[in-house]
C-alpha cells in the first residue's frame, strides 16, 4: 500500500490547484482522477465554451465591420475546425498540469478512488492511504425527470462538445449561466436555438439589470426565449410544452449540476440538512477527521475559482496554517457573452437586509470615450457601498472586458480598500475602466 | 528667478531643523554667502548663508518652525518679483515652488510620526474605524501581510479596550505580559495572566448523567418533521440553556468583580470560548436568558461560525457575564478553565463518557458528562459553587425542564 500525506480524489480545479500548494508545503502527494485531469471545468465547461465563445466574438467583429463602413462576408464555418481548436486548447492546458505535476512531483494516478476503509482507497487494484485525504470530487449534469427524456439522445454539458457537426436547431431545457452561454455560442455559428426555462426567468441568480441587457441581447440575436415553460414530454426531435411544441435537431438538458457524493457516502460522511452536500467546519474538514471537502462537493459559490481557493486553504489548514474560509463575498460570478457580466459581493437588497445604510451608483458605459469607440455601449458599472466607510460591499459590470474589469474592485475591496481609494486612483484615458471611477466618485458625493 | 534658500542638511542623522532666529527681513538685500538665519538641529545650532546676490523676497519658515532638510526657508529673487511669476527660460519655478510649499505640511506630519518608529501600514477600512472608535493605531499590533492592520485587528483591539478587565491589572505588569508576543497571542496572554494575577481561582469537577438528555434528544428528533438545522439540540445548545437557566436561579455566578466593584448582572451574556485560526477568542452570546433552544442554537452557531470567519461584530467579541469552554472535541475529560475577567465562573465541558451502572440490580449503560467549573472564591466559596453545579446537573438530568 503506498502513503502520501496528502491524497487528493478529483483532479479539477479544487484538486490540482490544492496539490500543488500542498507539493510546494513539502507534502508527498497523490492525486485520483477517474476521467480526464482538469475536470468539468477544462474538459467539459468553462475552457470549452470559451473557446466557442471566442469565435462568437470574432464573428460579431465581422458583422460590426459590416456595419461600419468596412465589408466582409463570412464564407464557411468549418465547425470540425472549431472542435479541433478547443481539443488543441484543452490538450495544451491539461499538459501544463501535468508538468506542473511532474516538476513538483506530484503522483498523478489514473482510475476510479474505492473507497476501502477509513483513509484507504482502492484504484485500478492498488491500494492507497493518505494521512489526510481531500476531497474534490465535484458534480455532473443535474438530469430531471422528464417523460421521454430517457428514451431519445440528447446531450448534456458532459458530451455537448462532443459534437461534430453543427445543428440546424437547438432546444436548451435550463436558461442558467452554462445554457445561456451555449445558446450564444451556438446562434453566433447560425443555429437557430430555443432557451426553455421553468422558472419566472432566465438567469434567475444574476442581477436584474445585468439580466434584462442580456436577455434583450440574446432577443435580440433571435434567440427564442420561453420562461415559466411547462415541459410536458420531450420525443425526438421535438419538446412539448403545454402550450406549444418546440422542434430540435439536439436537444441540451442543462438543468444545474448534482454533487458526486459516491465516496462521501461511502466514507459515511455528514452531510448537510437537505443531503446534498458533504458537512465541513471552516477549515473544509469533514466529520471525519482529516479528511478535508472543498469545491461543488460542498455548495456555496460551485465555481471552479472558489474550489481553488477552498483548495488551498484546506491543504494550509492540512499543514497547520488554518486561515479563514473563503468568503462568498469576494467570489467574482462571470457570464461570459457579449457583453460580459460579472458580480461579486452582496445586492443591494442583502445589503439592506444586513442594516447597512447603502448607498447605490450605477454608470451607464453610453459615457465612456473609449466604450463609445469601440462600439460596446451596453451595459453599466453599478457599486454597492454605504455610507459609514464607503465599504465595497459588492459590484456588478456589464459591458466590455467585464469578467476582467471586476478585478479592480474586487482587488481594492480585498485590501480592505473602499470606494474612496476607487475614487482617488488615477485612471488613464480612454480606458472603459475609467466608468468605475466616475461611478465611485458619484458614491463619493452622497454624505 | 527665484532661488530657494534651503533647511541645510548638517551630517547623516539631520532630517530636520528648527528656525532659530532670522537676521533678515523681507525686502532686504543680501550677497552671496551672508548670514541670514540661525538654525538648530538636535546636536548642533548654525547659520544659514545666501546662496547667491539678491534681494529677499519671501521668508516661508518663521522663527520656532521645523522644517525638513533640503526644504526651502526662504527665496532670493529680483526687487517685487514673485515667488510663483514665469519666467520663459524656465517654466519650473512655479509649479516647483508650489510643490515645495506643499510639500512642507506632510512633511512635518510624517517626522512627527518618525519620533514613534517607522511608518505603520494599515488598510483604509481599518483607519477609518479606528479613526470612528478614537483608537491610536500606533498602538494596534497588525496580523495582516507586512504587518498590516486590518479591519479584523482593529476590532480585536476595540473588544481589548473595552474589556473591564484592562483597568483591573496594575498598569506596570500589563507592560511585561506577553512580552515578546504578537497580536492576538500577546492579548490572550495578557488576559490569562491577568486573570490568575487578579482572582482566587478554584475548579469543581463532577460527572452528570445524561442518558436521560439523549433519550429527550432522540425523542424530539424523531417527532419534528422538518430538519432541525439550527443545532437546537445539540449537546452544546441544550448545556448552554442549562448553565443559562441555573445562571438565572443562581445570580451571584453571573457576575462581574473588577476595581473592588462587585456586581451582579441581570441579563444573561455567555461566552463561548472559541478556537480561531490564530488563537482563541470568546465570541459572546447576548441576552441568552431569553432565547428558546432554536434561537440558542442558532446565536452559537452564528458567533462562533462569525468569530472563525473574522466576520464577527467588534461589539461581540467582549461582554460576556458568563462563560462556557468546550474540549470535548478532543477527548478531554476534565480541566481547569481560567477565568474569563471580570467574570466570576466559567464551566468546561468534556467528552461524554459510557459507563456501566447498577440499576436495580441491573447492569446498565450511562452517558456522562464530565464538568470542570472554575470561580472566583474571592466571591464563591466551594459549597454555592457546588449547588451551581447541582442545578446545572438537575436541568440536564430532567431535560423537559429545559423547554420550559
Amino acid at each position: 500500500m503506498k502513503s502520501f500525506d496528502v491524497l487528493i480524489i478529483g483532479a479539477g480545479p479544487g484538486g490540482y490547484v490544492a496539490a500543488e500548494e500542498a507539493a510546494q508545503l513539502g507534502n508527498s502527494v497523490a492525486v485520483i482522477e477517474r476521467n480526464a485531469v482538469g475536470g468539468c471545468c477544462l474538459n467539459v465547461g468553462c475552457i470549452p465554451s470559451k473557446a466557442y465563445l471566442q469565435y462568437s466574438r470574432w464573428l460579431s467583429a465581422v458583422q460590426a465591420l459590416n456595419k461600419n463602413g468596412i465589408s466582409v462576408a463570412v464564407n464557411q464555418i468549418d465547425f470540425p475546425s472549431v472542435v479541433r481548436r478547443k481539443n488543441k486548447i484543452i490538450s495544451t492546458l491539461q499538459s501544463g498540469i501535468h508538468m506542473t505535476f511532474k516538476r513538483n512531483g506530484i503522483h498523478y494516478i489514473t482510475g476510479e478512488a474505492k473507497h476501502v476503509e477509513g483513509k484507504i482507497f482502492e484504484v485500478n487494484g492498488e491500494r492507497y492511504y493518505g494521512k489526510h485525504v481531500l476531497l474534490a470530487t465535484g458534480g455532473a449534469p443535474f438530469i430531471p425527470d422528464i417523460p421521454g427524456l430517457s428514451d431519445i439522445d440528447y446531450l448534456t454539458t458532459n458530451t455537448f462538445f462532443d459534437m461534430e457537426t453543427l445543428p440546424n436547431r437547438l432546444a436548451i431545457i435550463g436558461g442558467g449561466v452554462i445554457g445561456v452561454e451555449l445558446a450564444y455560442a451556438m446562434k453566433s455559428f447560425g443555429t437557430d436555438v430555443t432557451i426553455i426555462e421553468a422558472a419566472p426567468d432566465i438567469l434567475l441568480t444574476v442581477d436584474p439589470d445585468a439580466r434584462s441587457i442580456v436577455k434583450e441581447k440574446l432577443q435580440s440575436m433571435g434567440i427564442k426565449i420561453i420562461v415559466e415553460a411547462s415541459v410536458q414530454k420531450v420525443k425526438k426531435g421535438s419538446v412539448l410544452l403545454s402550450d406549444e411544441e418546440i422542434p430540435f435537431d439536439r436537444l441540451l438538458v442543462a438543468t444545474g449540476r448534482k454533487q458526486n457524493l459516491e465516496i462521501p457516502m461511502a466514507m459515511g460522511l455528514e452531510l448537510d440538512e437537505r443531503k446534498q452536500f458533504v458537512k465541513v467546519n471552516e477549515y473544509y474538514e469533514t466529520s471525519m477527521k482529516n479528511v478535508y471537502a472543498v469545491g461543488d462537493l460542498i455548495g456555496g459559490h460551485t465555481l471552479a475559482h472558489a474550489a481553488s481557493a477552498e483548495g488551498v486553504k484546506a491543504v494550509r489548514a492540512i499543514n497547520g496554517k488554518k486561515e479563514r474560509p473563503v468568503s462568498p463575498y469576494s467570489i467574482p460570478r462571470p457570464l461570459f457573452i457579449d457583453p460580459e457580466v460579472s458580480e461579486f459581493g452582496m445586492s443591494e437588497e442583502e445589503a439592506r437586509k444586513k442594516g447597512y445604510d447603502v448607498i447605490v451608483e450605477k454608470m451607464p458605459f453610453s459615457f465612456n470615450g473609449r466604450a463609445i469607440c469601440a462600439n460596446e455601449t451596453e451595459g453599466f458599472v453599478k457599486i454597492i457601498s454605504e455610507t459609514r466607510y464607503r465599504e465595497i460591499l459588492g459590484a456588478v459590470i456589464v459591458g466590455p472586458d467585464a469578467a476582467d474589469l471586476i478585478h479592480q474592485i474586487l482587488a481594492v475591496r480585498e485590501a480592505e480598500g473602499t470606494v474612496d481609494e476607487l475614487a482617488n486612483t488615477v485612471f488613464a484615458h480612454p480606458t472603459v475602466s475609467e466608468l468605475i471611477q466616475e461611478t465611485a466618485k458619484r458614491i463619493m458625493k452622497h454624505q | 528667478m527665484a532661488t530657494e534658500i534651503l533647511m541645510p542638511k548638517l551630517g547623516l542623522t539631520m532630517t530636520e531643523g528648527t528656525v532659530e532666529h532670522w537676521f533678515v527681513n523681507e525686502g532686504d538685500e543680501v550677497q552671496a554667502g551672508d548670514a541670514v538665519a540661525e538654525i538648530s538641529s538636535e546636536k548642533l545650532t548654525s547659520e544659514v548663508v545666501a546662496p547667491e546676490s539678491g534681494t529677499i523676497i519671501k521668508i516661508v519658515a518663521q522663527v520656532g518652525d521645523v522644517v525638513p532638510s533640503k526644504a526651502p526657508i526662504a527665496y532670493i529673487g529680483k526687487p517685487g518679483e514673485q515667488i510663483g511669476s514665469p519666467t520663459p527660460s524656465a517654466g519650473a519655478p512655479e509649479p516647483k515652488a508650489v510643490k515645495t510649499a506643499a510639500a512642507n505640511e506632510p512633511a512635518k506630519t510624517e517626522s512627527k510620526k518618525k519620533d514613534d518608529g517607522e511608518r505603520i501600514f494599515i488598510t483604509p477600512i481599518a483607519r477609518k474605524m479606528a479613526k470612528e472608535l478614537g483608537i491610536d493605531i500606533r498602538n494596534v499590533v497588525g496580523t495582516g501581510g507586512n504587518g498590516r492592520i486590518t479591519r479584523l485587528d482593529i476590532l480585536r483591539y476595540q473588544a481589548s479596550m473595552e474589556s473591564p478587565a484592562k483597568d483591573r491589572a496594575p498598569s506596570a505588569s500589563a507592560v511585561s505580559y506577553g512580552a515578546g508576543l504578537a497580536g492576538l497571542r500577546k492579548t490572550i496572554a495578557q488576559r490569562m495572566m491577568r486573570s490568575v494575577q487578579t482572582t482566587a481561582q478554584v475548579t469543581n469537577h463532577r460527572k452528570v448523567d445524561i442518558t436521560e438528555l439523549m433519550k429527550f434528544r432522540d425523542e424530539i428528533k424523531s417527532k419534528v418533521k422538518d430538519p432541525l438545522v439550527h443545532n437546537e439540540l445539540s449537546i452544546n445548545t441544550l448545556l448552554t440553556k442549562a448553565v443559562v437557566l441555573a445562571l438565572k436561579d443562581t445570580p451571584d455566578m453571573n457576575a462581574w468583580y473588577h476595581n473592588g466593584e462587585y456586581i451582579r448582572v441581570e441579563e444573561v451574556h455567555i461566552g463561548m470560548a472559541t478556537a480561531v485560526e490564530d488563537g482563541l477568542v470568546v465570541p459572546v452570546i447576548q441576552n441568552a436568558h431569553l432565547m428558546s433552544l432554536s434561537q440558542l442554537g442558532a446565536a452559537i452557531k452564528k458567533v462562533t461560525t462569525e468569530a472563525r470567519q473574522g466576520t464577527l461584530d467588534g461589539s461581540l467579541y467582549s461582554g460576556s457575564t458568563f462563560t462556557i469552554t468546550n474540549l470535548g472535541g478532543y477527548e478531554i475529560e476534565y480541566f481547569t478553565p481560567i477565568l474569563n475577567t471580570p467574570e466570576v465562573g466559567i464551566l468546561g465541558v468534556g467528552a461524554i463518557q459510557k459507563e456501566l451502572a447498577l440499576e436495580d440490580g441491573e447492569v446498565v449503560e450511562k452517558l456522562k458528562l464530565p464538568l470542570s467549573l472554575t470561580y472566583d472564591h474571592q466571591i464563591i466559596d466551594g459549597a454555592p459553587a457546588a449547588e451551581f453545579l447541582g442545578k446545572i446537573a438537575d436541568y440536564l438530568q430532567d431535560p423537559y425542564r429545559l423547554l420550559l
